[in-house]
């Protein structure tokens, strides 16, 4: 059985759409992206312009990394991956086994409201995906 | 006039005698003089290995002859006026029979006239491989050497060896004159080849070059050496060193001396000689003002890791 | 001074992970994800971020060894991954469709590095696959003007991992 991931037309659009309601309805975030496990582009919302490829790539390595860390340190599954910058935040977590979800927001909201929107996110998108 | 002068390797084992007979080529083309090379007893000048039972005894001899000069080599000898230290180095025995030739033998009047041509013992050299790849131009023919035997089919470019490839190091240390080099029917050829190992033409000249041991390189130690491309060392046939060696001259050019210190002076001799023959080795004249090179910190780290890594020296 | 540093690269599935395994001595940290690509088809995980494994000297530094991941979107790890290092391994995996150009890729990207610390080049599975054979490799190593190791490995072999990395030793040794 092959392990591929190919997203149809309809199935790239539900996922966008997906996005953009997650992106008008979450406070603080601008833009929010669902690549595969391996680092490719899937689909992606954003209120300004993004290099979707590259942030996919770089969201599969960081994730990774963080599940090492993790890993290596003798901690349980790793559950998300949290940048803090000075403008925001930017948060990577696992969809299911196969995706990841990157979210991107300024620092209107708090962290904790962020991530658990986040998550609520990636149960809905693995639900919906396991659907299609 | 250009001068003559015999060296003589007093009680010296095989390798030191080949080392030295090396040597002279390189420095026949440094100097104003002749060198002749007498690999059992004493010349003008001599090298005496004092850790050999012959080596002492023609040391006394020599001592008491003042027209010759001794230069002592291991053991303990207060009365030496020149001392070489084991093991042989190129660039210690170049320097000691340099500066002694100029001291001794060379007459100022004399050195600056008569520039000798270019050395016939590298010619030699050269000629011993010439005839080698022109025995794979065109004939069939029988190469022996004892009861070492080479068989060459030159048309296409095939040779056959009796018992495994190391007696070709034998033969590649004799001067090709002292080859038996017979032309020999094609039908015998045919015949003969069935008991015997095929071996391919670029491994039979690799091969020769490598354990050749005088230098095909005129003027060795003062060129730089680089590699063109890498060479095929599996189907070469050639030893596990010669990938280090060989990586040594992969990247950058690297001093006859440089070399010697990685692979010894007759590797490095026969790993030139055999790049060489094969066409993948880059020579230039060496600068007179090297630049320093890269860390010297790592040549001690590389050591380390290797031998942690259970390699190399 | 520099960190004792070696990076393995080459194309997804060559076996960089394991050439690591090959010599580390402790179990190297993987950042192993699902593919879900091409790839899938012949290898269930991939390398998203880097390997890391490790042996100490005898004075105790430690030399650390590092893969990257082989797809070129991961290539900024690429640049992140040499900052330091002392020798590339470039891994080529013959049974691949286009191993010359495969290369290429590691050659163009890697070029700054190789050209100021030392690269060797390792031709996994060439039993199965002879072609393009050693000699296919120099000579289009010597139109880049190079003139790089070319070895056969079964990089699951610790020895043939050792002899890769003492012969990039060699190609760095200072002159």
């Amino acid at each position: 059985m092959s392990k591929r991931i190919k997203l149809t037309e309809e199935g790239a659009r539900i996922l966008e759409n997906m996005l953009g309601h997650f992106v008008a309805e979450t406070t603080g975030v601008y833009a929010a992206l669902v690549s595969s496990s391996d680092g490719h582009a899937l689909a992606q919302w954003s209120q300004s312009e993004l290099h979707g490829s590259k942030l996919s790539a770089m969201s599969s390595s960081l994730l990774a990394l963080g599940e090492s860390l993790s890993r290596e340190s003798g901690q349980q599954a790793c559950q998300y991956v949290i940048v803090e910058t000075l403008d925001g935040f930017l948060v990577d977590l696992r969809v299911g086994e196969r995706m990841v979800l990157t979210v991107l927001a300024r620092k209107d909201g708090s962290l904790g409201l962020l991530l658990s929107a986040c998550h609520q996110l990636a149960e809905e998108l693995s639900s919906r995906i396991r659907k299609e | 006039m250009v001068r003559r002068i015999t060296l003589g390797a007093c009680g010296l084992d095989e390798n030191d005698r080949l080392v030295l007979q090396s040597l002279i080529n390189i420095l026949e083309l440094r100097s104003e003089v002749r060198w002749d090379f007498s690999s059992e007893g004493p010349g003008e000048i001599s090298i005496v290995d004092l850790d050999s039972e012959s080596g002492r005894r023609l040391w006394g001899e020599l001592c008491r002859q003042p027209e010759r000069v001794a230069i002592a080599y291991g053991g303990q000898a207060e009365d030496a006026a020149y001392r070489l230290e084991k093991p042989l180095r190129s660039r210690s025995v170049l320097q000691l029979l340099q500066d002694i030739s100029r001291e001794r033998y060379v007459t100022e009047a004399e050195s600056g006239e008569g520039q000798s041509g270019p050395a016939t013992a590298e010619l030699s050299g050269k000629q011993f491989f010439q005839q080698l790849i022109d025995l794979f131009e065109s004939g069939t023919w029988a190469l022996r050497d004892g009861d070492r035997m080479l068989l060459i089919d030159g048309p296409r470019k095939r040779a056959w060896l009796r018992g495994p490839v190391d007696v070709l190091a034998g033969m590649a240390r004799k001067s090709f004159a002292r080859l038996q080099v017979l032309p020999i029917e094609a039908a015998a050829l045919e015949t003969a080849a069935r008991s015997l190992d095929p071996i391919s033409a670029p491994a039979l000249i690799w091969y020769f070059a490598r354990h050749h041991s005088l230098a095909l390189q005129a003027d060795l130690a003062n060129r730089r050496y680089r590699l063109r491309r890498w060479p095929n060392l599996r189907q070469l046939g050639a030893g596990p060193d010669d990938a280090r060696f060989c990586a040594l001259l992969s990247r950058r050019w690297i001093a006859f001396t440089d070399l010697e210190l990685v692979a010894g002076t007759r590797d490095a001799i026969g790993l030139l000689n055999a790049l060489a023959a094969i066409g993948l080795l880059q020579v230039r004249p060496e600068e007179r003002n090297p630049a320093t090179a890269g860390t010297v910190v790592s040549g001690g780290l590389f050591s380390r890791i290797r031998k942690r890594l259970g390699v190399g020296a | 001074m520099s960190e004792l540093k070696f990076i393995f690269t080459g194309p997804p599935g060559v076996g960089k992970s394991t050439a690591i395994a090959a010599v580390s001595e402790f179990a190297p940290v993987v950042t192993d994800v699902l593919a879900t690509d091409e790839l899938s088809d012949i290898k269930a995980q991939t390398t998203a971020a880097l390997d890391f494994g490790e042996i100490t000297l005898d004075d105790g530094e430690k030399v650390r060894l590092y893969g990257t991941p082989g797809q070129r979107r991961f290539s900024f790890m690429w640049e992140i991954l040499i900052e330091g290092g002392l020798g590339l391994v470039i891994l080529v995996d013959n049974s691949r469709p286009d191993p010359l150009a495969d290369l290429d890729i590691y050659l163009e990207n890697f070029s700054g590095f190789i050209r100021d610390t030392g690269a060797v080049i390792g031709v996994t599975r060439m039993e199965s696959h002879p072609q393009p054979d050693l000699d296919d490799f120099a000579a289009h190593l010597e139109r880049h003007g190079l003139a790089l190791p070319v070895l056969e490995v079964d990089i699951r072999r610790r020895e043939d991992v050792v002899q890769l990395l003492d012969v990039l030793m060699m190609t760095c040794e200072p002159a």
